[in-house]
């Protein structure tokens, strides 16, 4: 377990799609293809320093080569085109509830949405989510709130919204 | 569920058919490289080289035979270091000194560039300032270093770019001395201002930090200012503290600055800023910026911007308090 080769493929096995996820939102499939390429060829000359915990650490790489690129912002339809399909009884108003979901997302803030999806796609503190996203972690808070405040209104059924 | 709803959007379909295509590419190009032990910085390695250089002219006695003892190696626990300890450390030895005593900041550079691929030019300037006036030391100790023949021959024909001007000693009159650090200018009173708070200071490098910027790599170039400037040692502790929480640090317990001085040398994740700490005192021996050449901006009217270029360093002879040289 201890010889450099298997403790990358290791890392890379565990952690290859969750830094690819990240990359898909900034950038088409292969640029982020490219650039996780990149994160992981950056770990593995790095891999005596890196921390025991990676993830943070390579989503951090990650977003720093991701912001050289020219357009890194957050997209709706970069996103609709990969939307997972679910097989399920009421398929067509999940799809639609996914698809008003990530064009809320995309809409509002890049950092709001961001720190929405750090922490729920990741499993991610707060703390850790705080670092990727360059903040102070009170910062991330109020930015997590935010977003979550946002998605939920937007979300929200209209007779509701009509009642309130 | 909000959280929920956002957990079914990560697109788990396309990650998992790049992963099953990607691996074996990405495997073999990796493994094509030695993993790195450490990487040390052009400069570093410069200085290395200026000292390989200097051995050359040490004159060995006639070889005499002399018996040696050596010592049974016998096992010592010794703590493990890593860049997050080295600056936690740091930070209470700051805590620990005693503010210095002087009407004047003064600093004592030694400044390296890297006009060409294979050219460092190196000289030594120094100030005395007390937020409005002072001295500005002629630039001296002017040396220029080639990795060989060709790149001085290449540096010759392009008219010796990089040289510093060789101006006189002169007085601060009619200038101020400010740094800019991110989106704030900054001047002598404002360091000295700067919070030892946390959060204090954490809101002020985030107000400072210009949007879209990395902020560990931002603290790393701030830090090169703060860390030598007439700043409190509280400030500079609490600074620290903030470095030491940057994610993918690395620590080069072995290293040495560009003019030789043994120090702990960390660099911050994206590898393009390293600094030399001397562990005794916790003071900055060096920063080096092995970044991108930033470009140059507009100032506003009556300011220089003096963009980071890849390769710079700067090796700090002397900073504190003092008084005015006669």
């Amino acid at each position: 377990m201890d010889d450099p080769e298997t403790r990358f493929t290791d890392l890379y096995d565990r952690h290859y799609r969750a830094v690819l996820g990240y990359a898909l939102l900034r950038a088409d499939r292969a640029a982020a293809e490219d650039v996780v390429g990149e994160t992981f060829l950056i770990a593995w000359r790095r891999l005596a320093d890196l921390p025991p915990e990676p993830l943070p650490w390579l989503l951090g790489v990650a977003r720093n080569l991701l912001r050289k690129q020219r357009d890194s912002g957050i997209r709706a339809e970069r996103l609709l085109a990969y939307l997972p399909a679910r097989d399920s009884p009421d398929v067509a108003d999940q799809v639609t509830e996914r698809e008003a979901a990530l064009i809320v997302l995309a809409a509002m803030a890049e950092a709001d949405a961001e720190a929405l999806i750090l922490t729920s796609w990741y499993g991610l503190t707060p703390r850790e989510a705080a670092k990727i996203a360059g903040c102070a972690a009170g910062t991330f808070a109020v930015r997590l709130h935010r977003a979550r405040r946002r998605l939920t209104e937007a979300l929200r059924p209209r007779t509701l919204q009509e009642q309130s | 569920m909000i959280d929920d709803l956002v957990r079914s959007l990560r697109p788990d379909d396309v990650t998992e058919e790049s992963y099953q295509a990607r691996r074996a590419d990405d495997l073999t190009r990796a493994f094509a490289e030695q993993p790195a032990r450490r990487r040390r910085s052009p400069l570093l390695a410069a200085s290395g080289l200026l000292a390989a250089a200097a051995a050359a002219f040490v004159v060995f006695a006639p070889s005499t035979t002399v018996p040696v003892k050596i010592p049974l190696e016998t096992p010592v626990a010794t703590p493990v270091l890593t860049a997050r300890s080295v600056l936690l450390a740091g930070a209470e030895t700051l805590e620990r000194t005693p503010a210095g005593k002087g009407t004047y900041w003064h600093e004592k550079v030694r400044t390296f560039t890297s006009p060409l691929d294979g050219v460092v030019v190196a000289s030594t300037g120094e100030t005395w300032y007390d937020g409005r006036d002072g001295k500005i030391g002629a630039t001296r100790d002017v040396k220029t270093t080639f990795a060989d023949e060709r790149a001085e021959k290449v540096w010759r024909a392009k008219g010796r770019p990089g040289l510093p001007d060789a101006g006189a000693e002169r007085s601060f009159e009619g200038m101020v001395l400010a740094w800019g650090i991110g989106t704030k200018q900054v001047r002598q009173a404002d360091l000295k201002k700067l919070p030892a708070d946390r959060a204090a200071l954490q809101k002020w490098l985030d107000e400072a930090r210009p949007t879209g910027e990395d902020a560990g790599s931002f603290t790393f170039a701030a830090a090169r200012h703060v860390l030598t400037s007439p700043a409190s040692n509280a400030a500079r502790a609490t600074l620290l503290r903030i470095l030491a929480d940057q994610d993918g640090l690395r620590l080069d317990d072995d290293a040495t600055d560009p003019v030789g001085r043994p120090g702990l040398a960390i660099t911050d994740a994206t590898g393009d800023h390293t600094l030399v700490v001397d562990p005794a005192t916790a003071k900055l021996l060096a920063y080096v910026y092995d970044g991108p050449d930033e470009r140059q901006v507009d100032s506003p009217p009556g300011t220089t911007m003096i963009p980071a270029r890849h390769g710079t360093a700067y090796a700090y002879l002397e900073t504190g308090w003092a008084d005015l040289p006669r």
